[in-house]
Formats: structure tokens, sequence, C-alpha cells
């Protein structure tokens, strides 16, 4: 892991196009800002973890059978 | 022969590399018992199953590529992608017994990024019947393995697409508000109120350029594990 010291207000960059600012040191926690395309997505780390834990758990459980769908999906018309 | 249970888990793996087909029947046929409904079967992303490796002495690239191949060799075997004319192509038929074949390329939907987790994994395929509605099966073409049950979003929360923002929308080129388009990953449990969805990271499909992504709604409320009903 590269590791680098940054003051207040001060930038790094990340390739050619993702800025990252520090704006605000607090006691425990530091504000950042962050500049990157569009198409870059930025997500906390602990919600990617949670989306991807999520998605594998769905890939590894199995297609039901016909009775439990049609339950759920009347279930889900009813709504 | 296969006296060991890891062995036949591999050797299932094996088969259902070559049997997307088989993959759903080995599912349903062990629905029934009621102790399965969420066991791990056949279905693991490629690369994190020790046993599999055991198996297949190969590096995870030429065993992608081998996948693939075998993929792409036998798609006229595996699915039947027939595009339903309008605004929709999802594939036709989803029909376990019946052999499916894969007859156009243009029922490929492709993510740019792969779904969150599963990066590698880019070509889909949307694939619809009877039997399955109103979910869906959104079947990765680069293994047999990785296969999602989807459902439209807005069928259970009407709003929904309200609550993703234009500029996900737009990321993906939907500019045309009344096509919108968006699935929500399934955990199909016991009963429907133990059956989830991943309505906090949706799947934005554009249905004209055939791409798709998933997004993370950060500060939507919703549940990763949303009930259906």
């Amino acid at each position: 892991m590269l590791v680098v010291t940054r003051k207040k207000d001060e930038k790094l960059i990340i390739g050619n196009e993702i800025e990252i600012q520090v704006l605000r040191i607090g006691r425990d926690n530091v504000r950042l800002g962050i500049k990157a395309p569009a198409h870059i997505s930025i997500y906390r780390y602990e919600i990617y973890e949670a989306i991807k834990n999520e998605n594998v758990s769905a890939v590894t459980s199995q297609i039901p059978d016909k009775e439990t769908l049609e339950k759920i999906s009347k279930g889900i018309k009813a709504e | 022969m296969w006296s060991s249970g890891a062995l036949s888990t591999a050797l299932s793996s094996l088969m259902a590399n070559q049997l997307a087909l088989s993959v759903a029947s080995n599912n349903i046929a062990n629905a029934g018992d009621p102790n399965c409904t969420r066991r791990r079967l056949v279905t693991a992303p490629a690369g994190s199953d020790d046993e599999r490796r055991r198996a297949e002495p190969t590096t995870a690239a030429s065993d992608a590529r081998r996948r693939r191949e075998s993929l792409a060799a036998n798609d006229l075997g595996l699915f039947e992608v027939t595009p339903q004319g309008g605004d929709v192509k999802a594939m036709q038929a989803y029909d376990y017994r019946a052999q499916l074949k894969l007859k156009s390329q243009d029922a490929i939907i492709h993510f740019d990024e792969g779904l969150i987790g599963f990066s590698e994994f880019k070509d889909y395929v949307l694939m619809e019947s009877e039997s399955l509605a109103p979910f869906r099966l959104l079947q990765s073409l680069d293994s047999a393995k990785v296969g999602f049950l989807v459902l439209e979003a807005a069928s259970v929360i009407h709003n929904y697409y309200e609550l993703v923002p234009p500029r996900e929308w737009e990321s993906l080129g939907i500019k045309d508000k009344a096509k919108p388009l968006a699935f929500v990953i399934v955990v199909i449990g016991s009963s429907p109120q133990a059956s989830t969805g991943n309505f906090q990271a949706p799947l934005l499909i554009n249905y004209e350029r055939m791409i798709g992504k998933q997004m993370i709604l950060t500060d939507s409320g919703l549940s990763v594990r949303q009930p259906l009903t």
C-alpha cells in the first residue's frame, strides 16, 4: 500500500483524472473531496462490501421450485 | 466410484460448466427438499471454489477462456434468445426440459463493470418463461454458474424509477423517461415474507444499446434485503 502524508487542502491525483483533496481534518475522521469522471463509481467501502456479499449469496442460492415461485409471485401481485 | 463428497461436488461443478440446463434441473430437483432451499449447490462464483480448482488444474485465466469457448461452442445448445421485437429484447424461453438455442447476439446485455463482486462477468442474457414469471434469470454467458434471479423493481415499489437519480440513468444513456428499466436481484426464501430483493443496488438496463450497470442508491433508505411482500 502506498502511504502518503497530506495536509489540509492538499490533493492527490490518481491516473490523469481522479483528484482527491483533504477538505477537513477532525479528531477521528477526515473529510475528503473526490473529483472523478462520471463513469467512475465511488462508494463507501462497507456499502460496496455489503452489496457484493448480497450478490454472492444471490448467485449461490437456488432457483426455487415452481410452487414456491407461484406462491411468492402471487404475494407480489396482491400488493 | 464417486465415494468422496468433494469429488462428486467437483464433478457436478464440471458438468454444470457444460450444461447450464442441468444446473437448472439440478436446482429444481433439489428444491423440493426443505433442507435445500438455500444450500450452496452447483452455482458458485468462479474462482472461489477450491474443489473445482482441484478438479481443473488450470490457471484462472485459461479456465475462464476455456469456459467461454465451451459456452460459445455450446451456445447453440444452451439458450433460446429470441428478440421479441418492440422495446424489450428479453429471452423468450427458459424451459428446463427443452434444448435452448442462442440464436442472436442481439440479446446479449453488456455490463461494462460487471456486477459488484463479479467484475469479470460482463455479458449476460435475460431469460424469461411463464414458469419463472414474474421473475427472470439474468444468466452470465461467461459462466453457467453465474446467474441471478431478478425482478422488475417497479413491480414491487411503484415509484422506484423516481428513486434512481437522473444522472444514473444518463450514465447509461437513458434519456427517455418513458422507458426506464431497473431490476433487483432477489433471494427466494421459503415463503413470500422470507424472500427479499436488493433494492439498494438495482441493475439499470438500456435495452436500446443493450448495456447495463449495477448501481448503489446510497441515500435512498432502501435495503439490500427488502422483503418482496
